[in-house]
C-alpha cells in the first residue's frame, strides 16, 4: 500500500509593509506600483541574505515540526526551491562585470552566484544529503518545487522534503516585475515560504501532528480549465469534494479563479503564491478539504488537493 | 501506462554540429579544440577558449526552419539553440499532430536560463527594456519553447548549476511515469555569457588551451554551450503510435553532498550511483559504459574517480568511462542534456568516443577509450553523471532498446 504524504510544518516570511531599510527606489516615481521588500537578514561570510534566510527559516521550521536541527542530517531529507527571479546575485555579477571588468568578479562571489546556492549552502548548514535541487521557473514554481518534493517521497527518495519557494526582487528583477506591472496593479511582495512534507508513516513514527494530508496534485493548461476547476479537483483528490475551499494564487493577468466564500485573499508575491495559498488555507479553522495551487497565464499551473485534520490526523493514526 | 520510458526523439546543437547525426558523426572520433567565441571578447581573461555556437549559424539555421521570423530578435536570442534541439527531437519523435504535442509538457535546464543580463543592460542604458517583457526570466527559454510548440503539458525550468539537467529528467521522468501526461520535451540549453566565463577564471578552473579529462596534466575546464532536448514517452503510447524507441530512460539519481560550495565530495555522487542502480534494479555490473561528469579540472576528476571506485567495487565491476568535455566543452546547465545523448548514441553504436585530448590517462582500474578513435563495450546500460556546484550530484542509467544501431 502506497504510503500518504503529509504536512508537518510551515514557515513564512512575507513582506507586509515597507521595511525602514529598504530605500524609496522601491517604489516607483509615480507611487502607482510598489514592491514590499523584506527586511535585511544577518548573514555571515558563507551566506547570502537569501540563504541565510532560509538557512534561519529552515530551523524555524524544524522547531515546529518538533525536529532538531540534527534530525535533518543525511540522505532521508530532501530539499527543493522554487522562484520565479531564482538569486538576485545572478544578475549583479553581470552587472559587476560590466562596470568593472573581470577583476570585478571573485571565486566565492561567483560560486555565491548560482541559482541553487541557497539551497546548496542550506544544506550544507544543516548536512542534507537528500536530493537537492533548484527550480527557476513560471509563476507556480513553488507549486513545481513542491510536486518534486512530493515525487521524492512517493518514489521512496527520502522521508521527508524541506520545499521553499522564494523572491529576491533586487536590482534587475525588480525592475522586471515593474515593467510587468498593469496600471493599478497591486503591491508584489518579496517572501520566502516553507512546508515540510513528510511520508505518513515516517509522520505517524515520530509522533508527529499532521496539519494536513496531500491527496494528490493536479497540473492546469495555460488559459484551460480555469473557469471550471472541478475536473481539477477531480484529479487532485482523485474524486469531487463534497465541499472544498479553492485558494489559487494568479498573477494579475491570468483569468481569475474561483473562490470559496470567507477564503482568504491572498498577495501577489509571485512564484511563492502557490504555498502561500497553501499555508493561509492550513490557517483556516476546522477540518475540510482545500484545493491550492498557482497558475501562471503562459505556461499554467499546479494545484494540490490538501484534506485538513482530524480527517488527515486519523488516516495518518489508523 | 506502462512506467517504461522511452526516448522518441533527440535534437543536438554544439559549436561543430548542428542535429544527431551531425553531431555522431563530429564527435565520436574525437571532436576537435576550443577556439575563440565570436559573440563576446575574451582576450581579458585568463582563459579565453571555449565552444560556442556561432550566433550566425544559429541564425541560418532557424531562418533554415522558418523558426526565426516567428520570433522577437530577443525570444531568438535567449532559446535559439533551445529551439533548433527541440524542432529536431519533436520531428523525430513525430510530434507533427497539434494534439499530440498539446498533451506534451516542457522541462528544461539552465545556467543562467534568459536575458536578464540584455534587459539589465538596457535599463542600465535608459531604455525601458519593453524588448525583454518576456525573456529576461531565467525560465524564459522554456516558455518560448513551449509557446512555439505548442506544448500545453506539465511544465517546469531547473537552474541547479551543472546539474540542472538530470534534475529536468528526473522531474519529466515522474510525470510521465504519474500519468500527468504520457510524453514529455525535455532538455537544456544554455548560450554562453560572459558573467559565467569570468566567473569559472576567477576560480581558475579553466584551462586555458583545451580540456583534457582524467589526463595526468590536466588542469581545467573549457566552456561550452549549445542545447539538447529529447522526447521522453511512454513507452506504450509510443508503441501504440508507431514511434521508434531510441532508449529507456530507466532512473535517475539525486543526492546532495553537503559538503562543501565549489569542492565535490565522493561521497554525494556515489550515493547518487546507488540510488539510480537501486532503483533500476541494476547491479554494478550490468553497467557497461559510464559517461562521467568528466570536467578536466584536477579536483573534479579525482573525486569522481574516487566514487567510482567506491561503486563498482567489485572485480566483476569494470565498466568503459570517459568524458566527452573535451570534445563538447562543459555546457554547464545543459551538460546533463549532451551527455545523456552521448550516452544514448554510445548504447546505440557500442562504443564510446575517442578521448582525442586525454594522452596521457591518470592510471585507474577503469578502461578508457584513447586518444585515436572510439572505445567499443559490450552491454545493455549505460550511465551519465552530473556534478554541480554546491554539492548537487545526480545520475542518469539508459538502457538499449532492440535492433541498433542509429
Amino acid at each position: 500500500m502506497s504510503d500518504s504524504i503529509v504536512i508537518t510544518a510551515t514557515a513564512l516570511a512575507l513582506a507586509e509593509q515597507p521595511a525602514p531599510s529598504v530605500p524609496a527606489g522601491g517604489k516607483t516615481a509615480s507611487g502607482a506600483f510598489s514592491i514590499l521588500r523584506l527586511p535585511e537578514e544577518p548573514a555571515d561570510r558563507r551566506h547570502t541574505q537569501l540563504s541565510s534566510r532560509l538557512s534561519r527559516l529552515i530551523g524555524e521550521l524544524a522547531s515546529r515540526a518538533g525536529l532538531l536541527p540534527a534530525d535533518l542530517a543525511g540522505p532521508a531529507t530532501g530539499l527543493v526551491s522554487g522562484s520565479r527571479y531564482g538569486c538576485s546575485l545572478v544578475a549583479d555579477m553581470h552587472r559587476r562585470l560590466r562596470e568593472l571588468g573581470p577583476r570585478g568578479i571573485d571565486a566565492v562571489g561567483f560560486a555565491q552566484a548560482t541559482h541553487n546556492f541557497p539551497v546548496s549552502a542550506c544544506a550544507i548548514d544543516y548536512g542534507i544529503q537528500g536530493p537537492g535541487i533548484a527550480l527557476v521557473s513560471s509563476h507556480a514554481a513553488g507549486m513545481e518545487a513542491l510536486t518534486c518534493g512530493r515525487d521524492w517521497l512517493l518514489e521512496g527518495r527520502c522521508d521527508r522534503v524541506i520545499v521553499a519557494a522564494f523572491e529576491d526582487l533586487e536590482g534587475p528583477a525588480a525592475a522586471h516585475v515593474e515593467l510587468l506591472a498593469a496600471p493599478g496593479a497591486p503591491p508584489v511582495h518579496e517572501a520566502m515560504a516553507l512546508v515540510l512534507l513528510e511520508r505518513g508513516s515516517t509522520a505517524r513514527a515520530r509522533r508527529a501532528t499532521v496539519l494536513a494530508e496531500i491527496a494528490g496534485t493536479a497540473m492546469m493548461r495555460p488559459g484551460a480549465e480555469t473557469g471550471d476547476l472541478r475536473a481539477v479537483a477531480q484529479r487532485a483528490f482523485g474524486h469531487l469534494p463534497a465541499s472544498m475551499g479553492i485558494l489559487l494564487a494568479a498573477p494579475e493577468s491570468a483569468s481569475p479563479p474561483e473562490t470559496a466564500d470567507g477564503a482568504p485573499m491572498l498577495v501577489d508575491c509571485l512564484a511563492v503564491g502557490g504555498l502561500l495559498a497553501l499555508i493561509r488555507a492550513l490557517d483556516q479553522p476546522g477540518p475540510g478539504d482545500w484545493l491550492v495551487g498557482a497558475l501562471d497565464p503562459r505556461t499554467g499551473g499546479i494545484a494540490a488537493g490538501l484534506r485538513c485534520p482530524p480527517t488527515a490526523c486519523s488516516e495518518v493514526a489508523a | 501506462m506502462t512506467g517504461s520510458v522511452v526516448i522518441t526523439g533527440i535534437g543536438v546543437v554544439v559549436r561543430d554540429a548542428m542535429g544527431l547525426d551531425a553531431f555522431a558523426d563530429w564527435l565520436m572520433p574525437g571532436g576537435a579544440l576550443p577556439d575563440r567565441p565570436e559573440h563576446f571578447d575574451t582576450s581579458a581573461f585568463r582563459a579565453g577558449n571555449a565552444y560556442a555556437v556561432s550566433p550566425d549559424r544559429c541564425a541560418t539555421a532557424l531562418a533554415r526552419l522558418g523558426l526565426a521570423g516567428l520570433l522577437p530578435e530577443s525570444d531568438r536570442d535567449c532559446a535559439a539553440h533551445g529551439l533548433l534541439a527541440a524542432a529536431e527531437a519533436l520531428a523525430m519523435a513525430g510530434l507533427d499532430d497539434a494534439a499530440l504535442r498539446a498533451a506534451c509538457g516542457c522541462v528544461m535546464a539552465t545556467t543562467s536560463g534568459g536575458m536578464m543580463d540584455r534587459f539589465a543592460d538596457a535599463i542600465c542604458a535608459g531604455d525601458d527594456g519593453a524588448d525583454y517583457r518576456l525573456t529576461a526570466p531565467p525560465g524564459a527559454t522554456a516558455e518560448v519553447l513551449a509557446r512555439q510548440f505548442g506544448l500545453q503539458g506539465p511544465f517546469a525550468s531547473f537552474s541547479s548549476a551543472c546539474a540542472s539537467s538530470p534534475a529536468a529528467f528526473s522531474y519529466a521522468l515522474s510525470r510521465v511515469r504519474r500519468g500527468d501526461t504520457p510524453l514529455m520535451l525535455v532538455g537544456g540549453s544554455d548560450r554562453m555569457r560572459a558573467a559565467d566565463f569570468a566567473g569559472f577564471n576567477a576560480l581558475r578552473a579553466m584551462d586555458r588551451d583545451s580540456c583534457r579529462p582524467f589526463d595526468q596534466t590536466r588542469r581545467g575546464m573549457v566552456i561550452g554551450d549549445g542545447a539538447a532536448m529529447l522526447v521522453i514517452e511512454d513507452e506504450a503510447h509510443a508503441l501504440a503510435r508507431g514511434a521508434r524507441p531510441l532508449a529507456r530512460l530507466r532512473e535517475v539519481g539525486l543526492a546532495l553532498d553537503a559538503h562543501h560550495i565549489t569542492h565535490p565530495s565522493p561521497d554525494g555522487l556515489a550515493r547518487a550511483m546507488r540510488q539510480a542502480l537501486h532503483r533500476a534494479g541494476l547491479a554494478p555490473d550490468q553497467i557497461a559504459y559510464v559517461n562521467c561528469h568528466g570536467t578536466g579540472t584536477p579536483v573534479n576528476d579525482k573525486t569522481e574517480v574516487e566514487a567510482l571506485a567506491a561503486v563498482f567495487a567489485d572485480e566483476s565491476a569494470r565498466p568503459l568511462i570517459s568524458s566527452t568535455k573535451g570534445a563538447t566543452g562543459h555546457l554547464l546547465g545543459s551538460a546533463g542534456a549532451i551527455e545523456a545523448v552521448i550516452t544514448i548514441l554510445a548504447l546505440r553504436l557500442g562504443c564510446a568516443p575517442a578521448m582525442a585530448t586525454t594522452a596521457a590517462p591518470e592510471p585507474t582500474r577503469f578502461p578508457m577509450p584513447g586518444p585515436d578513435g572510439p572505445a567499443p563495450f559490450a552491454g545493455t546500460f549505460a550511465m551519465s553523471n552530473s556534478l554541480g556546484f554546491g554539492g548537487i550530484n545526480s545520475s542518469l542509467i539508459f538502457e538499449a532498446c532492440a535492433g541498433d544501431a542509429r
